[in-house]
């Protein structure tokens, strides 16, 4: 049991892909350790690869892909442009508007911050904010995109809980909002503060020719969250739905994909879902292994001597999710902890949809945190700007952040009413 | 770092087309299974089947690429801080570590697929162990040759940092 917990972390820190940590780990415990067979590596590996809730996955990263490359971030960019107009600090609305659109379709952080931030940042300073605001506004909003549905963290959260899917997607809507308006007041703050220049007005018509031009990108969210939503399809048919959907959009409507992109689309998408995936296969051996070899009564007992009190345990999990979301990528610290978790959370009645966003909240900020924190490398990438003068902008949002954290912890309402109100109708 | 990129070989090219096939199939088939159900009103009876079955290829064999390409998503922060001549010796004997992991899931994964013969898919009543388990020990073989031709040619740092194509950081990951 140590041995296998304190390899995997030796291995890890040293640098070890996380997914080959894991499997050698376990193999090497099985092995040493226990008298099982070690086949039951091999096994468990191809098993935990095995799941149609993962396979939203790719189809969710590939529709944010298409999304970007088909120019549809573009012309809801151009949308909010005109929608927003004059206000003081106009152009920092409009990055919320936008992140909020295309969180709706995309469900990862990095990928949006990319294609939203290469076009906001660079047009923020021709206006003249400082740049390094316009990155760490970017890097902030990006976190938006996890929360609102779809979201790869939910769908593996998900896969490792046994929850829905669909349920835990509605639960992230509301504290999504609720983050598109805490940035927006920070936003406003800052404006303030800073005299940030006004937004342009724009004329009618071309408010009515950005709506027009973008239909058949807002059709986009409109599919996917009307079909999960609505009880018609599964998250996964609702992913393959908005591949299919981002490249008709893309090819035909747009025509703004070509053929020959396509391939290298689907290909990079490919990667970086294998990647993830791998790390979920070989998670799932060692979780099998840990909750084999691990004294549950005693590991619960072990919380439960530290606190009773539920609301401690989960100021506990809060502090410790964040310490490791500074130094560890999210969908990783997601995928080893959950499994050593759920027992945890079952013993203290924990609602483990509630535990879920609390979880992805918690795990956006550490995307925000030095030293590793990899919106912040994305945006500085993009901006360049470095990663110090961005935290100079970042932490107001940082700050807004954890308050919103705190209330979706310590109010569950807001994860769990809309998943009231619909009931049962979600697949 | 780019070595890898310049010297494709026709193994490497092979197996980007094999996972491009498997991505497109992978859409390609839900689609018609959602087209299926509700346009037409009768589920396909297959498509779960192949569709769960060709994941379990893609994820595996993409996880032998990755290891090609260098993009394993992997905590990069504590190696970076190692003076280069360790980390290099760190990283070697890593890599050399991952190989044999490689090889011992190959070694183990064909017993396992000999040891299933005989055993159908439930759906389409294929052979079970090669449609779905020989995913593993194929997959790892590939790996572990990927893994010693990095070896042969000294590319032990993950390159991690420094994408190579647009669509962002690999290390990007789950988030």
């Amino acid at each position: 049991m140590t041995l296998l917990i304190g390899l995997m972390l030796l291995l890890m820190l040293l640098g070890m892909p996380i997914a080959y940590a894991l499997g050698l780990s376990s193999l090497i415990y099985v092995v040493v350790c226990t008298d099982i067979s070690p086949m039951i590596v091999a096994q468990r590996i191809c098993v935990g690869a095995d799941s149609l809730i993962l396979l939203a996955l790719p189809f969710f990263l590939l529709a944010g892909e298409i999304m970007n490359a088909a120019g549809i971030t573009r012309r809801l960019t151009r949308l909010a442009l005109a929608v927003i107009g004059p206000p003081r600090g106009g152009l920092s609305y409009v990055v919320v508007t936008v992140n909020v659109l295309v969180a709706m379709v995309s469900g990862a952080a990095i990928a949006s911050a990319a294609a939203v931030g290469s076009t906001m940042v660079p047009m923020m300073e021709r206006k003249g904010y400082p740049r390094s605001f316009a990155a760490a506004l970017n890097a902030a909003a990006a976190t938006m995109g996890p929360i609102i549905p779809p979201s790869v963290g939910f769908i593996i959260y998900a896969s490792l809980s046994g929850v829905s899917v669909g349920k835990l997607f509605i639960a992230g809507t509301l504290p999504g909002l609720l983050l598109a308006a805490g940035t927006a007041l920070v936003c406003a703050w800052a404006a303030r503060k800073h005299n940030h220049p006004a937004g342009e007005h724009h004329s009618r018509r071309e408010l009515w020719e950005s709506f027009l031009d973008a239909i058949p990108a807002l059709l986009m969210p409109v599919i996917i969250l009307g079909g999960i939503f609505g009880g018609l399809v599964t998250p996964t048919e609702a992913g393959a739905l908005a591949v299919g959907y981002g490249l008709v959009a893309g090819l035909v409507i747009y025509r703004s994909l070509r053929w020959r992109d396509l391939p290298g689309i689907f290909l990079v998408t490919a990667r970086r879902t294998a990647s993830i995936m791998m790390i979920i296969a070989c998670a799932s051996c060692f979780g099998f292994l840990i909750t084999h070899a691990i004294d549950a009564a005693g590991f619960i007992g072990g919380f439960q001597s530290l606190t009773q009190s539920r609301a401690v345990l989960l100021l506990l999990l809060m502090g410790l999710i964040l310490a490791l979301g500074t130094v560890m990528e999210g969908g990783s610290i997601m995928i080893i902890l959950t499994p050593l978790l759920l027992p945890v959370l079952k013993a203290y009645q924990i609602d483990l949809i509630h535990f879920g966003v609390i979880f992805q909240l918690a795990i956006m900020i550490g995307l925000l945190t030095p030293p590793v924190g990899m919106l912040l490398f994305v945006m500085s990438g993009i901006s360049r700007v470095s990663v110090r003068d961005i935290l100079q902008h970042v932490w107001p949002f940082l700050f807004m952040l954890c308050v919103l954290l705190i209330l979706v912890t310590y109010i569950p309402g807001l994860s769990l009413w809309l998943v009231e109100w619909t009931g049962t109708r979600i697949k | 770092m780019k070595a890898n990129k310049t010297n494709n070989s026709a193994l490497d090219r092979a197996t980007d087309v094999l996972l491009t096939v498997l991505s497109v199939s992978l859409v390609g088939i839900m689609l018609v299974a959602v087209f299926f159900r509700y346009a037409l009103g009768h589920a396909l009876y297959w498509s779960d089947e192949v569709v769960r079955y060709l994941f379990v290829w893609f994820t595996l064999l993409g996880a032998a690429i990755c290891l090609r390409q260098r993009e394993h998503i992997r905590v990069e922060y504590f190696a970076e801080k190692l003076p280069m001549r360790i980390r290099r010796g760190v990283e070697r004997a890593l890599l050399v570590a991952v190989c044999l992991f490689q090889l011992a899931m190959v070694v183990l994964g064909f017993v396992w697929v000999w040891s299933m013969r005989g055993a159908l898919t439930s759906a389409l009543q294929w052979p079970l162990n090669w449609f779905f388990y020989a995913a593993l020990p194929v997959s790892m073989l590939l790996g572990l040759a990927y893994g010693l031709r990095r070896l042969a040619r000294g590319e032990y740092v993950e390159s991690g940092s420094a994408p190579d194509e647009a669509a962002g950081s690999p290390e990007g990951g789950a988030s």
